[in-house]
């Protein structure tokens, strides 16, 4: 612990952006793998079946064995893929759903670091930049795969995704004109002090919105047309294999984990629980308490992906005109409304 | 990450066959990138529109609950974005009239 107290204010900065960095994208990726192995679990107790169960203890090993798999697979780069794009665009649909979770807030303080990486002061418009990059790998995998069904699976995603995108900007501003503040750490800290001002509670209409146009953004059932197996057979991934398939696979569950975060920190009170005065950051001495908000935030994204999960097998899919229909004739409308509706509460209680 | 599938992987054997695109096992008929919908087009035009208008929403979001506790800056803050939004919903009604959304006809 000497040399840290040697190091000048920007090299500590560096080696603890660096530590939290790390950090965040390990457990990530740890929580990508095992996301993928609950979602086969659940599926199979819906469906009344096993589930993985063969590598290790009850199948615990399973991630580690689909790992190994897809790096050993043959790679496989088809004669009429236009070669650029097909090999950029696994990376441009992975590399955003990591870049978002860099401004959420996923815990108060440990000793003096703030537990965000980047503690952006209009963190939110970095959160739908970044994501709407993610539009633009599965755009580019669909035309660089220069085949019919992938072609036809990027665009209707590109479609699905810029339509939802829309009514999700506009079902959380009605949340930060309450907030006044676009830094997701002071989004946190105004619903500190019970559950009545969590801002799912504040705005349940925004919060529903939001929630619906998340499963849109993933594109999860019940909005999972870009992939639609039964007449698409998979969408945009249809001619990729080995890892890069991986990718387009792990990029899904990890876009999953950071808009569960973003609606955990928007909604849901973040790393705050409003009982044993947990809903007020951990001083400079408070390690536990450190921890423990660590551990709120994680066990909520986790409930949230859950829920994710089991929405997925529980609901049948939309029509692709039904979707879009959805997105803008009933979701915009209502976000709109419900920008105008808070306005002048908030300008009749002044 | 990319590469090391290409290192580690089997080197399977290349057909003329394996080299199609994938159409269920049927042979290929057409170009890759077939000619689509206008529709795709027309949502893409209008998300810039919209997501670049709703942008502006943002800051004033922000500013709203500080401008309208005083009273003199009340009616610009509530009427100013009030108007912004009518021009906004008159650009949308347009679209729906014109039936950008309908998928099917």
């Amino acid at each position: 612990m000497v040399f840290l107290s040697q190091l000048g204010p920007m090299a500590e900065f560096a080696l603890f952006s660096a530590i939290k960095v790390a950090a965040v994208i390990a457990v990530t990726l740890f929580m990508v793998s095992y996301l993928v192995f609950a979602e086969r679990k659940i599926a199979a107790a819906v469906q009344d079946r096993l589930g993985p169960n063969r590598v290790g203890p009850f199948g615990l090993l399973q991630p580690l064995a689909d790992a190994v798999k897809a790096l050993l697979k043959e790679e496989f780069t088809p004669a009429n893929v236009r070669v650029v794009y097909y090999w950029l665009a696994p990376v441009i649909v992975m590399v955003p759903s990591l870049l978002v979770i860099a401004v959420i807030p996923f815990g108060s303080q440990l000793g003096a670091q703030k537990m965000v990486i980047a503690d952006l002061n209009v963190g939110i418009l970095y959160t739908f930049g970044i994501a709407s990059l993610g539009v633009y790998g599965i755009v580019l995998a669909g035309y660089g795969s220069n085949s019919k069904y992938p072609f036809i699976g990027g665009l209707r995603a590109g479609a699905q995704m810029i339509s939802y995108e829309v009514a999700m900007t506009l079902s959380v501003v009605p949340a930060f004109m309450l907030v006044g503040d676009l830094n997701l750490s002071a989004v946190v800290e105004h619903q500190a002090g019970g559950v009545l001002r969590w801002l799912a509670i504040q705005q349940p209409l925004a919060f529903l919105i939001f929630l619906a146009t998340a499963f849109a953004e993933t594109n999860r059932l019940p909005f999972d047309m870009p992939e639609a197996e039964q007449e698409l057979a998979g969408g945009y991934n249809v001619e990729y294999s080995s890892i890069k398939f991986a990718l387009f696979f792990m990029a899904e569950y990890a876009n999953m984990i950071a808009v569960s975060a973003m609606i955990v920190t928007l909604f849901l009170g973040g790393w705050t629980l409003p009982w044993f005065g947990l809903d007020l950051p951990a001083q400079e001495g408070e390690w536990l308490k450190g921890l423990v908000h660590l551990g709120i935030f994680l066990a909520k994204v986790i409930l949230l992906l859950l829920f994710f999960v089991w929405v997925r097998w529980m609901w049948p899919r939309l029509r692709y005109d039904q979707l879009m229909g959805l997105a803008w004739k009933r979701l915009v409308p209502l976000a709109a409304a419900n920008i105008v509706i808070t306005a002048l509460w908030l300008w009749w209680r002044a | 990450m990319l590469v090391s599938s290409a290192i580690l992987g089997q080197a399977g054997r290349r057909s003329k066959t394996k080299d199609l695109a994938y159409e269920c096992g049927m042979i290929p008929v057409g170009a890759g990138t077939p000619r689509t919908s206008i529709r795709f087009h027309i949502v893409a035009v209008l998300f810039l529109l919209f997501d670049v208008a709703v942008v502006f929403l943002y800051p004033w979001a922000v500013v709203y609950r500080k401008m309208v506790a005083n009273p003199e800056t009340a009616a610009f803050a509530v009427f100013g974005m009030i108007g912004f939004l009518v021009v906004l919903s008159a650009a949308y009604v347009y679209a729906v009239k014109q039936g950008a959304f309908e998928w099917h006809r």
